[in-house]
């Protein structure tokens, strides 16, 4: 069977259609700074194998403006990613519990942001009195 | 009658045989609050415009034949009323993603054909009798029941903007259907599914932007019915991985 | 029409990315509050306080502090990049393997110079 002759508009500037879309985008975008934090993590090992004045070097630059605004987006880039990332967990999940009692996504998001509480106190814990 | 308020609609029209490219025609028309969009874009062909073309059928939401883009986001137009969208202007298009034969009448061939491929059918196992009814508790039934609702209206894959980058895919109602026989207890067809669920244009192809969900008028959840059977699929693919002749 | 189906490898980088993903959203903010806010505010630039050099190194001188401080720069990685790999499509860049590679392959050389650097910090 022949198609019918049709048209189609493209995808050119698609997330401008619906917010959502932006949203989405800005979800995915957070990678950018999870990223950009990555390598300063990096150079900040590198700087601490390399000895203290590397090391007071690097110091200087997380406490520099260009070092300052770049953890201040970080940290807003990474609230925001826990936020979505716990908000859409339930879907990813299979069904939880016994059939007819399913795990509600609610108690699953109290699960996770109280599971978010314990670790970052745990890992604070460490980096401040653990040595 | 005299003293109706007016609002203004917008159309997205275009006709394979006129030769020029797609346009917008914008009619004024009066409205009651409680009318719908379908009936108002009826009232256009009946009063104003005979040529104006779009499908509907049962007027109140169950078909899934009326599906357009009001105002940017894809809507059943039986199911909206003229005063919430009241005052106007109104832009309606067609179905986004689809191939457009004329106005507002979209192709939905590809999703037709996707279907069978995500598995139309439940795949019955072996201790389902073919003569006696198949029993199923409250308990399992709800399992399913929530992706099975599906009226194939399509505004899943308008919202989708992957299946809109990636033709291929599947799509969201195609695989809220896998997801709805996979969680049947009569059904025994995952294996059967399995290729199509772990191929490029199965489950892989969503990135999990969630807007399919908020536009689908039944609550089908097709987010959740993909984004759960990944985890399924990252499963078995590295049980292949470990167990070499386990499949494929 | 006849779709070709093919498997699709995308379910080890889908969990790579998962696993980091899920450690972001437990601890990242925390992280990042201790090297940008409560870190600068124990003292002077490294010298002193809880960025202290020696501190630093003790803090890292077991082999389970080092390996996790690994992990986590490694899982970070690879979500991020996973990420970006998809936000390239999305926005209609048509990189092909091309892209892939160097997505990828850049999470991959993360992963293994935190690990070689970790690993050949000196002890305290
Ligand atoms: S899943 Fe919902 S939006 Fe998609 S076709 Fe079915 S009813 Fe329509
Ligand atoms: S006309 Fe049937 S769903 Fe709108």
């Amino acid at each position: 069977m022949s198609r019918p002759r049709t048209w189609q508009p493209d995808m050119r500037g698609w997330w401008r259609r619906d917010p959502a879309y932006r949203q989405y985008l800005l979800r995915e975008a957070t990678s950018l700074a999870i990223g950009a934090y990555v390598l300063v993590l990096l150079a900040g090992l590198g700087c601490l194998l390399l000895g203290a004045q590397a090391w007071a070097a690097w110091c200087r630059w997380v406490l520099s403006p260009p070092g300052l605004v770049l953890q201040a987006v970080v940290f807003a880039a990474a609230v925001l990613h826990a936020v979505s990332w716990f908000r859409l967990m339930p879907l990813t999940l299979p069904p939880l519990g016994p059939p007819g009692r399913r795990v509600a996504d609610r108690t699953l998001h109290v699960g996770a942001w109280a599971a978010s509480l314990i670790c970052s106190a745990g890992v604070l814990g460490w980096l401040v009195w653990g040595a | 009658m005299s003293e109706r308020p007016t609002i203004v609609i917008e159309v997205r029209r275009w006709h394979p045989d006129a030769e020029q490219p797609p346009w917008w025609q914008a009619f004024e028309l009066p409205y009651r609050e409680d009318q719908s969009l379908l009936e108002a874009l009826q009232h256009i062909k009946d009063e104003l415009d005979g040529s104006l073309t779009f499908r509907w059928s049962c007027r109140m939401a169950i078909c899934g034949s009326c599906g357009c883009m009001v105002d940017g986001r894809p809507e059943l137009s039986c199911h909206l009323l003229m005063g919430d969208l009241a005052p106007g202007p109104v832009r309606v298009e067609p179905l986004a993603h689809f191939p457009v034969i004329r106005d507002l009448v979209i192709d939905q061939q590809d999703v037709l054909d996707k279907l069978p491929v995500a598995g139309a059918y439940l795949v019955p196992g072996d201790d389902t009798s073919a003569t006696e009814p198949s029993r199923q508790t409250p308990a399992q039934v709800a399992e399913y029941a929530q992706f099975a609702q599906c009226i194939n209206c399509l505004l899943c894959y308008s919202a989708c903007p992957q299946y809109g980058l990636k033709p291929d895919f599947l799509g969201p109602a195609a695989l809220a259907l896998m997801a709805r026989h996979d969680a049947d207890s009569r059904d025994a067809g995952q294996a059967e599914r399995r290729e199509a669920r772990d191929a490029t244009s199965g489950v892989w192809d969503c990135t999990l932007v969630g807007h399919c969900t908020e536009v689908c008028p039944q609550g089908v959840d097709p987010a959740r019915a993909i984004n759960r059977n990944k985890g399924a699929s990252a499963r078995d693919y590295l049980l292949d991985l470990l167990l070499p002749g386990r499949r494929r | 029409m006849s779709r070709r189906l093919r498997r699709s490898h995308e379910p080890p980088f889908w969990l790579l990315f998962g696993a980091g993903g899920l450690l972001a959203a437990l601890i990242l903010p925390a992280v990042v509050l201790f090297t940008g806010l409560i870190a600068p505010l124990s003292g002077r630039c490294g010298d002193s306080g809880l960025l202290e050099h020696a501190r630093m190194l003790s803090l890292l001188s077991t082999p389970i502090a080092r390996l996790a401080c690994a992990g986590f720069i490694a899982l970070l990685a690879w979500h991020a990049c996973h990420r970006i790999y998809h936000l390239c499509h999305d926005l209609g860049l048509r990189g092909g393997a091309g892209l892939r590679w160097a997505c990828y392959g850049t999470a991959a050389l993360v992963s293994v110079i935190g690990l070689v650097l970790v690993m050949g910090l000196p002890h305290p």
